[in-house]
């Protein structure tokens, strides 16, 4: 092999260590966060490891995972247990992240290069923060100025941060362990009471953000927050070993003495894994998975590919073409991976809510490029299948800072048959539009700039994708209005979802009837796909805002400048093209339409 | 030879251009639907842009039809499909596109069947409380009640279209005459907010009422009097549909997961018992999980304070013609593409 040749298994290697790093990454020095992650706790209503509550809360405070420490950076883990035991000095550390100036100038800050700001110096704010807030509340969100939305959001922030440190005990009680041993001495002799009194009344006024304490069911409800188990043991009963045990988690960590909250650990969990082992494994395995970041290394892995394939082209280095196929197929697998785990530890079809469809309209888009790929293999499903990959998990990512992304399903989407048949089919069908527009967006870009006829190849794979995206938002459709009919007494509405995916397949079978009847032909189909690319995109976010209907759930404000951004483009695309098209056509340095070959 | 006018017009109906004209006018105004909802409310935004034959817009006084309607449009577009399904060729090549038409005539039948044949009403049940009639939540109707038997009440029911009409009513089955001088309704959210009706009873007895003459509105108990020496009583209230059955309702549960509001599920433990039949037989009606007797099927629609809890109930005789539809298009279309993917594989 020749030295040119070895990029094409070079990089997909590099890219397979990467991908399995977590694997081979040391736990860091200091307390066992990491183990501590990988306790059951219920939050939101579902068991899941500490790990995933740390993750989800430092994502919708900070928009991060990692904090920079004072000696460091720590990772999520690390940084709730800080929270936890010691919330001193977490008040220090910068995790909000303030842009309006109006809120900077009103908690006395100044808009320096910093973007973040902790929790000390907030608190001069609060009071103000919280009235600005409420006044924001009380408005409809389409009337609040930015300024506005921007303080109710960052109150919300502020209450989750406060509720979570005082989720596992009161903030201002350095010993949990002593405050336990009061409660316990209350029990025998009720004379000691007064300050026992004021410990439990603190211990209720802050809902926990979630449950450590076992009560010995393995069900979401033997889960109980440290408050109601104060109270069970105040009542007579004592503290219990699951409590006991928390105490000398916290204690320990506050103490920093890593060897007893290594021991207090490891009696936790062999507690707990006899009590429910189960539940314990799973809150382990979901701890691991969030290590891996599989959607966020698939993410990369697409890049990757993209760039690879770019470079290829443009240096006309076969090796790099190659290297950039097989990183696709890397890429898939960590994304199959990833999605197989989310699947399997819900115990729901892929698809429960709009995070989750991203994820899966992406997995398709991708395996049905690579598909294309292995039968036309002119690398431009590869590089289809990229940027729907990538964009699709960028989206994902974005979506992911509002919480815990396996959420619970709501009464009326708890369904697993229609769950699986209607959503998944409608999604499949997104995916397949949506790589069909990016295949139509290179292939006018050749158009344009390559002064020719699209290669057939292009043209054949659009086809396909359209006729495919068609009887998956038809039969979609028609299975949703099966559920309807199933599940409420009517088949069919004219709710906005609905409306929208009726669009998709009006949209698809206009392209194809005016296709057939000979109407447009190559760069009309290519038209009609990109702006099919436009419609999948307003069903699938566009109408969540217009907020009315039964399936106006999971709507974000960031979705919707990255809505306007995608459409922007396409559109920005489209003119440019043509107006180079038809100067060319003028020029006489294009066929004209006329002669361009027909469509088959 | 030049065809007849007819017979151009038939072509012209049947033709692709046709086809695409109204598929492209469908998505405009299933567009223009989806827009006008947030500010009409589905269902007004239904009747203005779907269910209608044009679309107008106000001009002072005068409406001036603007665009073609969702029915229209629809009416149009399955004339093209029958059209187009005369002139197709048939052959096993086309099978396919025959079957996936077929299905979409059946769709458009079968919506339009259920649009004429659907019935839709309201149960609101108090814990323990038995209901024989459901209550529509869009319609109201003026019911005049003959109390005299205190074992049974003999109900007459004037429908909303009548009273609209406004003036005198004295059908042959009416006891008294009627004339109603005013009637308003007005909607909000697909649901009656309110209505308003002013109606004088003839043959009053003037011992048992002044005037009789009344202001009824939505809600509120009505007017009782005397005539002939019968004891009646008149009310405004949503349109009553009777049942062949009786519901009790025995417990509404709603359950949320631990530790959050999200609602786990909602469902309603009732009694059934069927006209004519002494047996009752209990029932469970939770979302996603209808009931269906006797052709009328029950779900489980919302719920309010005390345990209350809303039922729907639907008797659609329709109910089975899109699924028909679907599978048929369902089966054209994998057939016509697998045939047309197996061709271009031959090809390559």
């Amino acid at each position: 092999m020749s030295r040119r040749g070895l990029p094409a298994w070079l990089l997909p290697g590099a890219g397979l260590l990467w991908a399995l790093s977590p694997l081979f990454s040391a736990r860091p020095a200091g307390l066992n966060a990491r183990g501590l992650g990988e306790l059951p706790v219920l939050n939101e209503g579902r068991l899941k490891p500490l790990d995933t509550v740390a993750r989800a809360s430092l994502l919708e405070l900070s928009g991060r995972q990692e904090v920079e420490g004072p000696e460091g950076s720590l990772d999520a883990d690390q940084w709730l247990l800080t929270v936890l035991s010691r919330p001193a000095q977490a008040d220090g550390l910068a995790i909000f992240t303030v842009d309006d100036p109006g809120l900077l100038s009103m908690a006395g800050l100044s808009e320096g290069s910093k973007r973040r700001f902790s929790f000390k110096e907030l608190r001069g704010a609060l009071g103000p923060i919280e009235r600005q807030a409420q006044a924001a509340d009380s408005l409809d969100p389409a009337r609040r100025t930015r300024f506005q939305s921007a303080a109710l959001n960052l109150a919300a922030r502020l209450n989750l941060y406060v509720r979570l440190k005082n989720s596992l005990w009161p903030e201002d009680q350095a010993s949990m362990a002593s405050a336990l041993s009061r409660l316990a001495r209350q029990a025998q002799d009720p004379k000691s009471a007064a300050g026992v009194v004021e410990l439990l009344r603190q211990l209720v006024s802050s809902p926990a953000v979630f449950r450590p304490v076992m009560t010995g069911s393995c069900l979401p409800s033997g889960f109980i927050d440290a408050g109601s188990a104060a109270m069970r043991a105040a009542s007579g009963a004592g503290p219990s070993e699951s409590l006991l045990a928390w105490a000398r988690l916290r204690d320990a960590a506050a103490d920093d003495d890593a060897a007893s909250f290594d021991a207090a650990l490891s009696d936790y969990e062999r507690g707990a894994r006899k009590a429910c082992p189960d539940q314990v494994s799973w809150a382990r395995r979901e701890a691991l998975f969030n290590r891996f970041e599989p959607f966020y290394r698939g993410l990369g892995l697409y890049l990757v590919s993209l760039l690879a394939l770019l470079a290829g082209w443009l240096l006309k280095r076969e090796d790099l073409e190659r290297a950039a196929l097989r990183l696709a197929v890397l890429a898939f697998a960590v994304h199959s991976g990833g999605l197989i785990f989310r699947t399997v530890l819900q115990g729901r079809p892929p698809v429960t809510n709009l995070y989750s469809s991203a994820v899966f309209v992406g997995w398709v888009a991708v395996g049905a490029g690579l598909l294309l790929e292995r039968r036309y293999k002119s690398g431009l499903a590869t590089l289809g299948a990229d940027v729907i990959g990538f964009s699709t998990l960028i989206i994902a990512h974005h979506l992911a800072t509002q919480g815990d992304t396996v959420e619970m399903m709501r009464a009326v989407l708890d369904s697993n048959f229609w769950l699986s048949t209607h959503v998944v089919t409608i999604t499949m069908g997104y995916g397949a539009g949506l790589l069909a527009t990016a295949l139509a967006d290179v292939a006018l870009l050749k158009m344009a700039w390559r002064r020719g006829a699209a290669d057939a190849a292009a043209i054949d794979m659009i086809y396909a994708l359209l006729c495919a995206c068609l009887v998956l938002s038809f039969v979609g459709t028609v299975l949703g209005g099966i559920w309807a009919d199933h599940s409420w007494g009517r088949f069919w509405g004219w709710d906005p979802k609905e409306n929208g995916a009726l669009l998709i397949v009006l949209w698809n079978a206009i392209a194809l009837h005016a296709r057939w009847g000979g109407y447009i032909r190559q760069k009309g189909l290519v038209v009609m796909a990109i702006l099919g690319g436009v419609v999948i995109s307003l069903a699938w976010f566009g109408v969540n805002m217009l907020g009315i209907g039964l399936h106006s759930y999971g709507f974000t404000d960031s979705a919707f400048h990255g809505l306007l951004a995608f459409i922007g483009a396409q559109a920005a695309l489209l003119v440019a093209a043509f107006a180079k098209i038809w100067r060319d056509e003028k020029q006489g340095r294009l066929p004209s339409r006329g002669r361009l070959q027909p469509g088959s | 030879m030049k065809d007849s006018l007819p017979r151009r017009l038939w072509k012209l109906i049947g033709s692709l251009p046709t086809t695409l004209a109204c598929l492209c006018g469908l998505a405009l105004v299933v567009t223009l639907c989806t827009l006008a909802q947030p500010r009409l409310g589905i269902y007004r935004a239904v009747q203005v842009y779907i269910d209608s034959l044009f679309i107008y817009a106000p001009a002072g006084p005068l409406k001036i039809p603007i665009l073609p309607g969702g029915a229209l449009i629809g009416l149009l577009l399955l004339l093209n499909l029958l059209a187009a399904q005369i002139r197709l060729e048939r052959s096993w090549r086309k099978a396919g596109l025959w079957i996936i038409h077929l299905g979409l005539i059946l769709l458009f039948a079968g919506e339009f069947a259920s649009s004429l044949l659907r019935r839709e009403a309201q149960l609101v049940l108090r814990p323990g409380q038995t209901l024989s009639a459901a209550q529509d939540s869009q319609h109201v109707e003026l019911a005049l009640i003959d109390e005299t038997n205190p074992s049974s009440d003999r109900v007459y029911a004037i429908s909303e279209a009548l009273l609209q009409r406004h003036g005198e009513l004295s059908p042959p089955a009416l006891p008294v005459r009627l004339r109603v001088h005013q009637f308003d309704k007005a909607m909000q959210d697909d649901a009656v907010a309110g209505a308003q009706a002013d109606v004088e009873v003839s043959d009053v007895d003037p011992l048992s009422a002044s005037g009789g003459r009344w202001l009824l509105s939505l809600g509120q108990p009505g007017a009782r009097f005397l005539a002939d020496g019968r004891r009646y009583r008149l009310l405004l209230r949503p349109r009553m549909t009777p049942l062949p059955l009786s519901v009790t309702l025995e417990r509404f549960k709603r359950q949320t997961y631990p530790g959050t509001d999200i609602p786990r599920s909602f469902s309603s433990r009732v009694l059934i018992r069927e006209n004519g039949r002494s047996l009752e037989r209990p029932a469970l009606i939770s979302m996603n999980d209808p009931l269906r007797v006797d052709g009328f099927t029950f779900y489980q629609s919302g719920y309010d304070q005390g345990g209350v809890s809303i039922l729907q109930v639907v008797d659609n005789p329709a109910w089975s013609l899109p699924y028909l539809a679907c599978a048929l298009v369902s089966l054209g279309m994998l057939l016509h593409f697998l045939r047309r993917l197996s061709l271009s594989r031959a090809a390559a």
